[in-house]
């Protein structure tokens, strides 16, 4: 990863509740990148106080209430892009992925001329039964309806660059967010790429669950026909 | 002769007017609003009092009791106000989100 990428790359992590994790998420990406926006959606702990004393300066927002990831990642895209942003990189702030990955996630993009690459979970043993067949379930329907051809559908680590933001523009203040995304992606004709990523399931109650999943299908149709 | 149906229907009706009252004193519905909300409920307890009010209707809408023309109205005006509820709250739930992301992004410039 050059210099250059380097200063133009921001990793945007939204987080909720995220005390016991956050700490490490940042250090850990701070080894592979400088520029790092938290924004803290409307959390009950204190998620942004931890944020804000990382040892490098990094940006931390905070919503005062709690919006949704979605909508906790466009606005910190919206903060990276006002910042100089030529690149963006989303994580979860849960800590299931690997900074490790981010350089390999920026060579695939930048080496292959892509607007987009997704970061795809390997299923492990770890992997819970509901996530692994509801995840299945979302990627088949994605490819049915818009042609997109990933492993991954609804996972959160994925990079882009800010023109390709532009087209992304989700309307999503949800989790739904990433599935939209992908649907976007065919939609405008994208290029996109994908690389396997390692994650560690940490909570099994937090994130995506059966109820978010039937909501992501329904909103499916209406990203990709309306 | 009147029916339970009919007297619980009419104690309904004089209930939701009742609201609206309370709701207007309390200044949360204006004038028009209130008159609007009064006139429905108004002419709900009406018909239910007095179908035969309404049988020259029912029948050029090929429907045989009163009734139905009630169940047939009321669904239709839940069905309304229930899309109307969608549209409004998606508007909303954009305001807040666009405000909430303004104030957020105010940090930056400090």
């Amino acid at each position: 990863m050059s210099s250059l990428q380097q200063n133009s790359a921001f990793v945007i992590i939204p987080a909720y509740n995220e005390e016991k994790n956050i700490a490490k998420v940042i250090a850990d990406a701070l080894k592979h990148i400088e520029n790092i926006i938290v924004v803290d959606d409307g959390s009950k702990d204190a998620t942004s106080k931890i944020a804000g004393q990382s040892p490098k300066k990094i940006t931390v927002l905070r919503h005062k209430i709690n919006l949704g990831k979605g909508a906790a990642l466009k606005t910190g895209c919206e903060a990276a892009i006002k910042l100089g942003a030529k690149i963006l990189i989303a994580m979860d702030g849960d800590n299931q992925h690997n900074p490790e990955d981010i350089p390999r996630l920026i060579d695939k993009l930048t080496k292959e001329e892509l607007d987009i690459v997704f970061g795809s979970r390997q299923d492990n043993k770890n992997t819970p039964k509901i996530r692994l067949w509801g995840n299945k379930i979302l990627t088949k329907n994605v490819k049915i309806l818009c042609g997109v051809k990933i492993s991954d559908v609804i996972s959160g680590f994925r990079i882009f660059t800010a023109a390709a933001y532009k087209k992304l523009y989700w309307e999503s203040a949800d989790y739904a967010v990433e599935s939209e995304m992908v649907i976007k992606t065919g939609k405008y004709g994208l290029r996109y790429g994908e690389v396997p990523i390692k994650t560690i399931y940490m909570d099994n109650y937090k994130g995506m669950d059966v109820i978010n999943g039937i909501k992501i299908l329904l909103k499916l149709l209406k990203f990709r026909f309306l | 002769m009147i029916l339970g149906v009919q007297i619980l229907g009419a104690a309904f009706g004089v209930l939701m007017t009742y609201f609206c009252f309370l709701h207007y004193k309390r200044r949360e519905f204006s004038r028009p609003q209130f008159l609007f909300w009064q006139i429905i409920w108004l002419a709900f307890i009406v018909v239910v009092l007095f179908p035969g009010l309404t049988q020259g209707v029912i029948h050029k809408l090929g429907i045989v009791r009163t009734m139905d023309l009630l169940t047939i109205l009321g669904i239709m005006f839940v069905s309304l106000l229930t899309f109307f509820n969608y549209v409004s709250l998606n508007k909303l739930r954009k305001k807040i989100e666009d405000k909430i992301r303004e104030e957020s992004l105010k940090e930056l410039e400090k």
